[in-house]
C-alpha cells in the first residue's frame, strides 16, 4: 500500500464521517429510514487491503461516528462486523478471480449489477446488525424490519450515487 | 509452540476482530456516566462544539416555526393572564361573573402588509372571516395597543391602525397619585397625523394630576380593547389655564414599522352589551 492509496482512504474517511456526522444525521425519512454513508469508507477500500487494516480502519470510523451519536460502541461493532466478512462477500461474488489478479471495487470494475449487489448485500449485513443491536431485544421484531428494509434501501442509493459522484469529480 | 504460534498468527485477523468486538461491546456496556467521564473528556471539546455548529445551524432554519409556536403561547398566556385580572378586580364587594371576565379571546395573525407613515395608516393581516375575524374586533400586538379591524374576508383582513386620522381610543391614565384618590383620568387617544411615533390624548381633565412619563393604557370604558393595555407612555403635558383640558402627548408603544404578529381580540359579549346599550325600551 501506497502513500496514495493512504491519502485517498484517509480522505474518504473524513468525507464520509463529516456528510454522515453534519448531514445525514439530521435525514430520517417517516422516522424508518436512516442513512449510514459512513460504511462506504470500508466497502470501497481497494481489495487488497489486510483484512487487520480494514477491522482498525472501521473501528476508528465507527468510534468517530459514535461519538457524534452518542452511542459508544454501536457503531464501531457494526462496522468491524462488515469490515471482517468484507473479504468473505468478495470471495463468494468473485470466486474467479484469485489474488493474482486483484479485484477493483468499482463500477467499471465490477459491473453495475455486481457492485450494487455488493453494496446491497454489505448494507443489508450492517444495518441488521446495527438495528438489532440498537433494539437490544426481538421484541420488535417487526419494527426492526421495516427500519432495516427502509433503511437499507436509503442507504444503498446514497452510498451508489454518493460512490459515482465523487468518483466523477476526482476524474474531472 | 511453532505450530500454536502458526495457528495463532494465521487466525490473526479473526482475534483482531474479536478484540476489537470485545471493546466495542465493553464500551456498549459502559454506555452511561463513565463513558462520558471516562473518554469524551479530552474530546468533548471539539465534538460539543461542532454539534453545537449543526444545531445553530437547523435551529436558524427552524426560526420561522419557534416563532409561530411563541406567537400562539403568548397568546394563550394574554387569554389567561386578562381572565385572571378581570376575576380579581380588587374592588370588595364586587365579584365579576366568570362569564364576563373570560369574555376575551385572542387570535394570532401575521402581518403581511402595513403603512405607518401615511395620513390615513392601515394594517393587513392574514387572517380572516375563516378564524373568526369580523370587522370592529380591536388588534394589539405585544408591545401594545395596534387598532380595530376595519375589513375582514375569507382569508385577509384590513385593520385601521391607531395611526388613522378616525381611530380613536378609550384611554386611561395611571399613576400612584390617581390611584390613591381613586379617581380615573380617562380619555381619547387619536392620532393627530403629524409623527407616527406619537398620539394625542385629548379630553383629560387638567385637575386630574397626570405628568410626564405616566403610562397610558385601554381604559376599562370599551367593549373592543381589554382593560389595561398599554398604549405608551406620556411625553409631554402642557396646560394652559384657559383651558378645561390638559394636551397630552403620548409616545407608543407600539412600533408600527416592525409589526410581525399581533393578537386579534374577540369580546364574546359586545352584541349583548350593545344591545342593552341601545335596546329601544329605555326612552
Amino acid at each position: 500500500m501506497n502513500t496514495q492509496t493512504i491519502l485517498k482512504i484517509a480522505a474518504s474517511a473524513i468525507i464520509y464521517t463529516l456528510l454522515q456526522v453534519f448531514i445525514l444525521r439530521n435525514l430520517v425519512f417517516f422516522d424508518v429510514a436512516f442513512c449510514f454513508v459512513y460504511i462506504s469508507v470500508i466497502l470501497f477500500l481497494p481489495s487488497a487491503t489486510p483484512t487487520s487494516t480494514a477491522l482498525v480502519i472501521a473501528f476508528v470510523t465507527g468510534i468517530l461516528v459514535d461519538m457524534f451519536y452518542n452511542t459508544a460502541g454501536l457503531h464501531a461493532s457494526a462496522a468491524v462486523m462488515i469490515a471482517y466478512i468484507r473479504g468473505f462477500i468478495l470471495k463468494v461474488l468473485f470466486p474467479s478471480k484469485g489474488l493474482e489478479n486483484e479485484i477493483v471495487i468499482s463500477v467499471e470494475g465490477m459491473g453495475v449489477e455486481r457492485f450494487i449487489r455488493y453494496i446491497v448485500i454489505l448494507t443489508f449485513v450492517h444495518h441488521t446488525y446495527l438495528f438489532f443491536l440498537e433494539a437490544g431485544t426481538f421484541n420488535f421484531f417487526l419494527n426492526t424490519s421495516l427500519k432495516i428494509l427502509a433503511s437499507v434501501m436509503f442507504s444503498s442509493i446514497v452510498i451508489f450515487l454518493l460512490h459515482v459522484y465523487l468518483k466523477s469529480l476526482r476524474n474531472s | 509452540m511453532s505450530q500454536l504460534l502458526g495457528i495463532l498468527y494465521k487466525s490473526r485477523h479473526f482475534f483482531l476482530f474479536l478484540a476489537l468486538q470485545i471493546i466495542c461491546f465493553y464500551l456498549m456496556s459502559k454506555n452511561n456516566v463513565y463513558w462520558d467521564v471516562s473518554f469524551f473528556n479530552t474530546t468533548n471539546n471539539v465534538v460539543a462544539r461542532s454539534l453545537e455548529v449543526s444545531q445553530k445551524a437547523n435551529e436558524f432554519v427552524g426560526l420561522g416555526k419557534v416563532n409561530d409556536q411563541l406567537a400562539h403561547e403568548n397568546a394563550e398566556l394574554r387569554k389567561q393572564l386578562t381572565d385572571l385580572q378581570e376575576m380579581n378586580s380588587g374592588i370588595p364587594g364586587y365579584k365579576q361573573d366568570s362569564l364576563m371576565a373570560r369574555r376575551f379571546d385572542y387570535t394570532v395573525a401575521k402581518v403581511v402588509g402595513s403603512t405607518h407613515n401615511l395620513t390615513d395608516n392601515f394594517i393587513t393581516i392574514d387572517k380572516g372571516t375563516d378564524d373568526g375575524v369580523r370587522a370592529g374586533m380591536g388588534v394589539i400586538s405585544p408591545s401594545g395597543v395596534v387598532g380595530q379591524v376595519a375589513y375582514a374576508n375569507k382569508n385577509y383582513s384590513r385593520v385601521y391602525s391607531i395611526l388613522h386620522s378616525r381611530q380613536m381610543v378609550s384611554a386611561e391614565v395611571l399613576n400612584a397619585k390617581l390611584r390613591e384618590n381613586s379617581t380615573v383620568a380617562l380619555g381619547i387617544a387619536k392620532w393627530d397625523g403629524a409623527n407616527p411615533q406619537y398620539v394625542r390624548l385629548n379630553t383629560v381633565d387638567r385637575f386630574k394630576p397626570v405628568a410626564k412619563g405616566d403610562s397610558v393604557v385601554t381604559s376599562l370604558q370599551n367593549p373592543i380593547f381589554p382593560p389595561h393595555v398599554m398604549i405608551g407612555k406620556i411625553s409631554e403635558v402642557s396646560n394652559t389655564s384657559s383651558e378645561a383640558f390638559h394636551t397630552i402627548s403620548v409616545r407608543l408603544s407600539t412600533d408600527f414599522s416592525s409589526l410581525i404578529y399581533v393578537y386579534v381580540v374577540k369580546n364574546k359579549l359586545i352584541e349583548s352589551q350593545k344591545e342593552a346599550e341601545t335596546n329601544p325600551a329605555v326612552k
